[in-house]
C-alpha cells in the first residue's frame, strides 16, 4: 500500500485542485470524515476517480461491477450481513481464486471472513466504488433483501408480525362473541343490547378518563428531552456520527425537489448523512425524477426490489439493511424537518438514558389554514404531540409513533426486527413493540412539518390506514394478554389498550351512539328506555356531554399552546371532524378483512399554499 | 302442516275486506246438527293405558321428569297444633252466607274437618233487620241442639261452641235456626231478614294428623294442591296434570283451595315439602305410585307412576279409595263410575244432588235449584219439568198458588188445591243459560187470624224425584255459554306446544269449569290436530289458530261494529292474546291462543277473566287482551262486527320473519368467518416474495 496520502494523490494526478484540497481538508478538521467522502460529497470528484485512485494507492486492482462482472450464486453464497458490514462483494469465483470487489481498504477481518466462507480461494480484491457495491447487492441479493424486508420480523418472532392477522383463538373469540351476541339479540334483545351497551358505556367513560388524565398531564409536561439552542452550539460536529435519513417515496415525483431542499437545509454536516431515498422498482418516474435532481454523493438510491405486500415498512427495512449511520430516521417525501432536528435528536440520545430508543419529533402542518380539513388536522396534531405523548411518556406508557421523523439507534433497531411490513401502521406498532422489550421513547423538541391532507377522499385513504393499522397492532399485542401485562406491566397495558384498541373502538361505536341520540331526541321513542337504566343513562349523557366538551377544550388548549389562535374557535367543530373518523374507521374494519396488508397511497403535493416551497 | 295464510299474497283491497263474524262462528240455536267424531271417553283412554300398563310415556318427550326426594318440614305440623286453623264460609265453598227469613228459618252447613282437627266455634257475623225483635238463634246437628243465643237486631257477632259436634267422613253437617217471637209471623217473613256474612269463621283445635295412604291424601279442606311437572311434560303426566285440575273442581267445588302447575325443580334438588294443608303432586314416571317420604317428612307429596293410577285417582267417583296400586286400599275398580249422565230421559233433582226440600212458612216461601246445563249431561237441554210436590192442607178461607221462576222469568204458575202436586213445567229453550237458577216459589194466604205465633203454618216438600225432562239437541247457547256442556261426555285437548305453561292453561280453564258443573269432565289429551277429535279445548299460538281457523286467527286485525266503529285494532307486529268459542262443522271449539313469542299476555287474559268468578263470569265469545290490558269481552256472533285484516307493515314484518333472517344473518356470519378463516388466520407464506 503506498504511502502518499490521498489528497496529494489526486493533486498530483490533476483529478483535484489546491484549493479544492485545502477546503475538504478545512471541512475534514471540522467534521472528522474521511476526505474521499468529503471529496465526493463537496463535487470536487467524480466516484470512478476516487475508486482508481484509492485502487492505486491500495495497490489493488480497480474494477467496474456489472451485469457480467457479477455471477450471482458466488455473491449470494456471502451471507448478507457480512456483505453489508464489510461492503464486500464476491463476484467469481473459479475453484481456485474469488474475486472480490470492496469499497473500503480490506481489513484482516475480511479476508478471514472470505477464507471462512470460500475455503481454499486464493483471494482477488478489486476496488469498486460504493454505488457499484449497492448495485451489486441489490443485483446478487434481490432474493436475500426482498426476504429479509418482508419476512425479518416474522422469522425472528412470529407473534410479534401482524402477517397473521387473527390468531386462531382469536378468531374463535371473536367468531363465539358474534354467534353469541346474534343468539341473544334473538332470544333476548333488549336483555342482549343492554349488556353491550353496559360495557361499551363504561368503555367510553374509562376513554375520556383516560385521554383526560393523559392530555392534562402532557400539558403539565415538558417535552422529555428538551434541547436548546446553546447547547446545538455547543456541539462539536467533529463528535457527530454518520446519520441515516431514510426516505421512502412512492409516486411522489412531484415533491421530491422539494424533499431535497428541506434536506439539504438541514443543520447536519453533509458528509455525515447517509441520505437514502427508498424508490420503488415499478415507480419509473420518481426514480427518473430522483437522477434528474442530482442529489449529491452522500444520497444514495435505493430500488426496494417488488414484492408484496408493497409498503412503506418495506422499503424502510430495505433502507435498514443499507443504512450507515449510527443513528437513524425516516422522513416522508414532503415533510420540513426544522433544520437542527439531527442535531437535537444526537443530543437527546446522548444525554437520554441507555432504553431511549427512538425519539420522536412533532409533527404539525404547514398548510395549516388552507381548508376546514387542514386546519382539523392541525388541530388534531397539536394535540396529539403536544398534549398526548407527552403525557403518555410522562406517565410512563407506550407511545405510538408518528409515521415520520421517527429519529433510531440503527443497531437497537435492527435488535428489535425493524418495521413489521405487514402492518399499514409499522410506526405504532414499532413504538409499542419497544416498549414492550423494555425500551422508551421520547419526544424530542422539534417540529417536522407535513402537508396535512386537504381532499377529504385523500384524508379518509390515509386515515384508514392508520385506524386499519391500529386494529393490526391491538391484535398482536393482544395475542396473548397474560404475556403482554407480564412483558410491559399493568400500566403499560392498560395504555396500550386504551389508545392503540380503543381508538378505533371508539370511531366505530361513535356512529351509532350519536345516532341512537339523534332519533331519541327527534323521535321521542320510548323503544331505548330498557336500554338505559338510570344509572346508564347518567354515564352516557355525561360521556356525550362532558365527554365531548373535555375533548373539545383540551384540543383548544392544544392549538393556543402552538399559537395557533385561529384555530381556537375550530375545537367546536370536532364532531364534525369525527365523523369522518367514523368513516375511516369502518373503511379500515372492512380492509382489515379484505386487504389487510393493503397500503393505501396518501397522496401528497395537492396544497397550494405558498409555504409548500418555501419552507 | 303450516297452514298459514302469507299476508304478503294478499292484494290490498281484500285486506279492507268484512268478515262476518257469524259466519266464521258459524253458532246459534238453529245451527244444523252435524255428525262429527265424539272425544275418546275416559274409559277409552284407560283401556288404552290398561292395555299397555308397562307403558311409561306414551306421550311427549316428558324430558327432565324424575322422581325428586322431599324434604321434610315435620316441625310445621307441631307449630300447626298451636295456631289453631281458621276458615271463614267463603272458604270453605259458602260465597254469599247465608239469609234467615222471617220468623222461623233454618239453614244448613257442612262443615270440612281435616282429620285430627276438631271445630272449637262458630264465630258469626250477623247483619240484622234493624227493628227486629229479640229472637233465639239455635245451633243444631240432627236433633241436637248444640246451643242458643239471643239476637237482636244490634247483634253483629256470636260466637257458638262447636265442641260437642260429631264430623262423619271428613264432614259435619250443621243446622242454624232462627225464631223471631212476632206479632205477625206473616208480617214477619215478609220483613225480616237476617244476613249470615260469609266472613263468619270457624275455628279449628288439634293437630293436623299426616296421611299416612293415598286414600287420606286429600283432606277435606286444603288450602292449596300443586302438581308439578316437567317444562316439558310427557302426555301421561299432561293428562294426569289436567284429570287433577278436574278433580280439584269437583272435589273442592266453591272452597278457596287453589290447584296449581309448578315446574319441577332441576334434577338433584330436594323438594320441600309442603305444609299440613297443602299437597304436592309429582308426575314421576319411575317407581310406583305412593306417597313421598323421608326421615322427616310427613307424607304431603304424592308422586303418581302411571297414567292408569292417575285416571283412577282424579276421575273415578271414589278414586282414592279403590285405586288398585300400591299403596291404595282397593285393589280392584271399575273403570265406569262416572259415566256422565245423558242422553234424552230424565234427570232427577236427586241425581243433580238436590234431595228432599222442605219450605215451611206463611206467605211467601221459595226453593232455589241452580244447574248448569252441563249437570244435565252434555248437549242435552231440559225440554219441561216435571215436579213432584206434597204439601199441607190450606185452610178453608186460604188460597195459594205455585210459581215456578227459571232465571227470574216466571214459566209456570197455578193455584195449589188439595194436598199434592205432579205437574209438567214446559221450560222455554230461549231462557236457559249455562248456569241456571230454576225457583220453585209458594205463595200462600192463610187467612184471618192464621198470622199468629202458634197458628197455621203452609208446608211444602219437593221430591227428589221431581225431574227434568231433556232432549238431545244441539241448542246450547252461544259462545263460552256452550261451555263445559259441549264438552260431555269427554273433550280432546290440543296443546302447542305441549310444555307446562300451556298445561297450567289448560288445567286452570278445566279447573273453573268444573266449579259449574257436577258432571265430571273428561279431558283427553292429544298429540296432535289430527287425534284431537270432538269437542275441544286448544291453547297455543297464532298457528293453531290458523289451523283451527278461529274467527280471530290474522297476526293483525281492526275490529269494527256495525255502524264502524272501531273497537279495538291490533297491528301485526302486536302481541294479543284471546279466548274464543266457537261451533264450526258441528264442533264445539274454545281456543286460547296469543301471538307473539310471549304468552304472558293469554295466562293475564285468563285470570282477569276468571277473576272473580270462575266460568261462572265469563261472557259472550271472545274476549281479547293486548300486552297491557285489560282483558275485554265480547259477544260478536249475530251483532254485526267486522273484522279487517291489517297489512304487514315493517314490525310485522320483522316480528314474522325475524327468526328466518337470523338464522340467515347466523349462517352468513358462520359463512364468511369460513371464508375469511385462510385470509386472515392460516395464511401462506408468499413463494414470490
Amino acid at each position: 500500500m503506498s504511502s502518499i496520502r490521498l489528497g496529494e494523490y489526486l493533486v498530483q494526478r490533476g483529478l483535484i485542485t489546491e484549493q479544492q484540497l485545502a477546503v475538504a481538508l478545512q471541512q475534514q478538521e471540522r467534521t472528522g470524515e474521511r476526505l474521499g467522502r468529503l471529496l465526493l460529497i463537496l463535487g470536487f470528484i467524480r466516484r470512478l476517480d476516487l475508486g482508481r485512485a484509492l485502487a492505486d494507492l491500495w495497490n489493488l486492482p480497480f474494477i467496474t461491477i456489472t451485469d457480467t462482472a457479477l455471477v450471482p450464486a458466488v455473491a449470494q453464497r456471502f451471507p448478507l450481513d457480512a456483505t453489508m458490514r464489510f461492503r464486500a462483494v464476491p463476484l467469481r469465483d473459479d475453484g481456485t481464486t474469488l474475486t472480490v470487489a470492496v469499497a473500503d481498504a480490506p481489513t484482516a477481518e475480511l479476508r478471514e471472513t472470505l477464507a471462512v466462507v470460500y475455503p481454499g480461494r486464493t483471494l482477488d480484491i478489486r476496488v469498486t466504488t460504493e454505488w457499484d457495491i449497492d448495485q451489486a447487492i441489490g443485483l446478487a441479493n434481490r432474493r436475500k433483501v426482498v426476504d429479509a424486508s418482508i419476512y425479518g420480523l416474522y422469522f425472528r418472532d412470529q407473534s410479534e408480525s401482524a402477517f397473521t392477522v387473527f390468531t386462531l383463538p382469536q378468531y374463535v373469540l371473536f367468531g363465539a362473541l358474534i354467534i353469541l351476541v346474534l343468539a341473544g339479540l334473538w332470544s333476548a334483545p333488549y336483555a342482549t343490547l343492554l349488556a353491550i351497551n353496559v360495557p361499551i358505556t363504561i368503555f367510553f367513560l374509562t376513554v375520556i378518563i383516560f385521554r383526560t388524565v393523559v392530555g392534562i398531564s402532557g400539558a403539565a409536561s415538558e417535552t422529555t428531552v428538551s434541547v436548546t439552542a446553546d447547547e446545538l452550539r455547543a456541539l462539536d460536529e467533529r463528535d457527530l456520527p454518520i446519520y441515516s435519513i431514510l426516505v421512502p417515496a412512492y409516486r411522489e415525483a412531484a415533491v421530491l425537489p422539494q424533499l431535497l431542499r428541506s434536506l439539504k437545509a438541514l443543520d447536519y454536516p453533509a458528509d455525515k448523512l447517509d441520505i437514502l431515498l427508498l424508490l420503488e422498482e415499478d415507480d419509473p418516474s420518481t426514480l427518473a425524477a430522483a437522477k434528474a435532481a442530482a442529489p449529491g454523493a452522500n444520497v444514495r438510491i435505493l430500488v426496494v426490489p417488488a414484492g408484496q405486500p408493497q409498503t412503506k415498512p418495506k422499503a424502510c427495512n430495505v433502507g435498514l439493511l443499507f443504512a450507515l449511520g449510527e443513528y437513524l430516521v425516516i422522513y416522508d417525501a414532503e415533510d420540513q424537518p426544522e433544520s437542527d432536528q439531527l442535531k437535537k435528536a444526537v443530543l437527546a440520545f446522548r444525554r437520554g438514558p441507555a432504553e431511549l430508543v427512538c425519539l420522536q419529533a412533532a409533527l404539525n402542518y404547514y398548510n395549516a389554514s388552507e381548508n376546514f380539513l387542514t386546519r382539523m388536522f392541525t388541530l388534531e396534531y397539536s394535540f396529539w404531540f403536544d398534549y398526548l405523548l407527552p403525557g403518555l411518556d410522562k406517565l410512563r406508557m407506550p407511545i405510538p409513533l408518528g409515521g415520520t421523523s421517527n429519529h433510531f439507534k440503527t443497531k437497537v433497531l435492527r435488535d428489535l426486527g425493524g418495521w413489521d411490513p405487514f402492518n399499514v401502521t409499522e410506526d405504532a406498532d414499532l413504538g409499542i413493540r419497544a416498549a414492550m422489550h423494555g425500551y422508551r421513547v421520547g419526544i424530542v423538541n422539534s417540529t417536522t412539518f407535513e402537508e396535512a391532507n386537504k381532499n377529504v377522499g385523500n384524508w379518509i385513504r390515509q386515515r384508514s390506514r392508520w385506524i386499519k393499522g391500529y386494529m393490526q397492532t391491538a391484535l398482536v399485542f393482544s395475542r396473548d394478554p397474560m404475556g403482554l401485562v407480564r412483558r410491559a406491566g399493568l400500566r403499560q397495558t392498560l395504555g396500550f389498550t386504551l389508545l392503540i384498541a380503543g381508538t378505533p373502538l371508539i370511531f366505530l361505536l361513535q356512529p351509532i351512539s350519536v345516532l341512537l341520540t339523534i332519533g331519541w331526541v327527534i323521535t321521542r321513542t320510548t323503544a331505548l328506555d330498557p336500554l338505559f337504566p338510570p344509572i346508564i343513562l347518567y354515564l352516557s349523557l355525561f360521556n356525550l356531554l362532558l365527554g365531548n366538551a373535555l375533548a373539545i377544550y383540551i384540543n383548544m388548549f392544544a392549538v393556543f399552546r402552538r399559537g395557533l389562535h385561529g384555530l381556537v374557535l375550530f375545537s367546536l367543530l370536532n364532531p364534525f371532524y369525527w365523523v369522518l373518523h367514523s368513516i375511516a374507521a369502518y373503511k379500515a374494519l372492512g380492509q382489515l378483512f379484505t386487504r389487510p396488508y393493503y397500503w393505501e397511497k396518501t397522496t401528497h403535493g395537492l396544497t397550494r399554499h405558498p409555504a409548500a416551497a418555501t419552507h | 302442516m303450516q297452514t298459514r295464510m302469507n299476508p304478503m299474497r294478499i292484494p290490498l283491497a281484500t285486506l279492507m275486506t268484512g268478515l262476518t263474524i257469524l259466519a266464521a262462528c258459524g253458532q246459534g240455536p238453529d245451527t244444523e246438527q252435524v255428525d262429527v267424531p265424539a272425544a275418546p271417553t275416559p274409559a277409552v283412554v284407560d283401556s288404552l293405558a290398561a292395555a299397555a300398563p308397562a307403558r311409561v310415556d306414551s306421550g311427549g318427550n316428558g324430558s327432565g321428569e324424575y322422581r325428586p326426594s322431599p324434604r321434610g318440614l315435620a316441625s310445621d305440623w307441631l307449630t300447626t297444633e298451636s295456631t289453631a286453623l281458621t276458615l271463614s264460609l267463603q272458604d270453605i265453598g259458602y260465597a254469599s252466607g247465608f239469609t234467615l227469613n222471617g220468623s222461623s228459618d233454618q239453614a244448613t252447613i257442612t262443615l270440612p274437618v281435616n282429620s285430627g282437627l276438631t271445630p272449637t266455634a262458630l264465630e258469626l257475623r250477623l247483619i240484622p233487620t234493624p227493628g227486629m225483635p229479640a229472637a233465639t238463634l239455635v245451633l243444631m246437628q240432627r236433633d241436637r241442639i248444640l246451643a242458643q243465643r239471643a239476637l237482636t237486631d244490634t247483634t253483629s257477632s256470636l260466637s257458638l261452641p262447636l265442641q260437642q259436634i260429631r264430623a262423619d267422613d271428613g264432614r259435619a253437617t250443621l243446622t242454624l235456626g232462627l225464631m223471631v217471637p212476632g206479632r205477625d209471623v206473616c208480617e214477619a217473613q215478609r220483613y225480616y231478614r237476617t244476613v249470615i256474612d260469609p266472613s263468619s269463621a270457624i275455628t279449628y283445635s288439634g293437630a293436623p294428623r299426616p296421611p299416612t295412604t293415598v286414600n287420606g291424601f286429600f283432606e277435606p279442606w286444603l288450602e292449596s294442591v300443586t302438581f308439578y311437572v316437567a317444562d316439558l311434560p310427557s302426555r301421561d303426566a299432561a293428562q294426569a296434570a289436567l284429570d287433577a285440575s278436574a278433580f280439584m273442581g269437583r272435589r273442592y267445588r266453591g272452597m278457596s283451595t287453589k290447584f296449581l302447575i309448578r315446574p319441577l325443580p332441576p334434577a338433584g334438588t330436594p323438594m320441600t315439602e309442603p305444609g299440613p294443608f297443602a299437597r304436592a303432586l309429582v308426575w314421576s314416571p319411575t317407581g310406583t305410585t305412593e306417597l313421598l317420604r323421608s326421615d322427616s317428612s310427613a307424607g304431603t307429596m304424592l308422586a303418581i307412576a302411571a297414567r292408569r293410577d292417575a285416571r283412577q285417582l282424579f276421575t273415578l267417583a271414589d278414586g282414592d279409595a279403590v285405586v288398585a296400586a300400591p299403596g291404595f286400599s282397593g285393589t280392584t275398580a271399575s273403570l265406569d263410575h262416572n259415566a256422565p249422565v245423558g242422553g234424552a230421559g230424565t234427570v232427577t233433582f236427586e241425581t243433580l244432588g238436590f234431595p228432599s226440600r222442605t219450605v215451611e212458612g206463611a206467605t211467601l216461601m221459595s226453593a232455589a235449584y241452580p244447574f248448569a246445563l252441563a249437570d244435565l249431561g252434555g248437549t242435552t237441554i231440559p225440554s219441561a219439568l216435571r215436579l213432584v210436590v206434597q204439601h199441607s192442607v190450606l185452610p178453608p178461607a186460604g188460597n195459594g198458588s205455585l210459581r215456578v221462576h227459571l232465571n227470574g222469568a216466571l214459566v209456570y204458575s197455578r193455584t195449589l188445591e188439595r194436598s199434592s202436586l205432579d205437574v209438567v213445567v214446559p221450560l222455554p229453550s230461549h231462557l236457559l243459560l249455562r248456569d241456571n237458577v230454576l225457583e220453585v216459589r209458594f205463595q200462600v194466604v192463610l187467612g184471618e187470624g192464621a198470622c199468629v205465633l202458634g197458628g197455621a203454618v203452609f208446608t211444602a216438600t219437593i221430591d227428589p224425584s221431581s225431574s227434568f225432562v231433556t232432549d238431545r239437541a244441539n241448542a246450547l247457547p252461544p259462545g263460552f255459554g256452550r261451555f263445559p256442556s259441549a264438552y260431555i261426555p269427554a273433550f280432546s285437548v290440543l296443546l302447542d306446544p305441549m310444555d307446562r305453561f300451556r298445561v297450567e292453561l289448560a288445567a286452570q280453564t278445566i279447573g273453573a269449569m268444573q266449579q259449574t258443573t257436577r258432571t265430571p269432565l273428561a279431558p283427553a289429551v292429544a298429540r296432535d290436530a289430527g287425534e284431537a277429535v270432538g269437542p275441544l279445548l286448544a291453547i297455543g299460538t297464532s298457528h293453531l289458530a290458523d289451523v283451527l281457523e278461529a274467527p280471530i286467527h290474522s297476526d293483525g286485525f281492526r275490529l269494527r261494529d256495525r255502524d264502524g266503529k272501531v273497537w279495538d285494532e291490533f297491528s301485526p307486529s302486536t302481541t294479543y292474546a284471546t279466548m274464543q268459542g266457537w261451533s264450526a262443522g258441528g264442533r264445539d271449539i274454545l281456543l286460547l291462543h296469543h301471538t307473539g313469542a310471549e304468552g304472558a299476555p293469554l295466562l293475564q287474559l285468563l285470570d282477569e277473566t276468571l277473576a272473580p268468578y270462575g266460568w261462572f263470569g265469563t261472557r259472550g265469545d271472545l274476549v281479547i287482551r293486548g300486552v297491557d290490558g285489560p282483558a275485554r269481552s265480547l259477544t260478536l256472533a249475530n251483532a254485526g262486527w267486522r273484522l279487517e285484516q291489517l297489512p304487514e307493515n315493517a314490525a310485522s314484518w320483522w316480528a314474522r320473519y325475524r327468526t328466518v333472517l337470523f338464522i340467515l344473518a347466523g349462517l352468513l356470519i358462520v359463512g364468511l368467518l369460513v371464508w375469511f378463516y385462510p385470509r386472515v388466520v392460516r395464511r401462506e407464506l408468499d413463494p414470490a416474495g
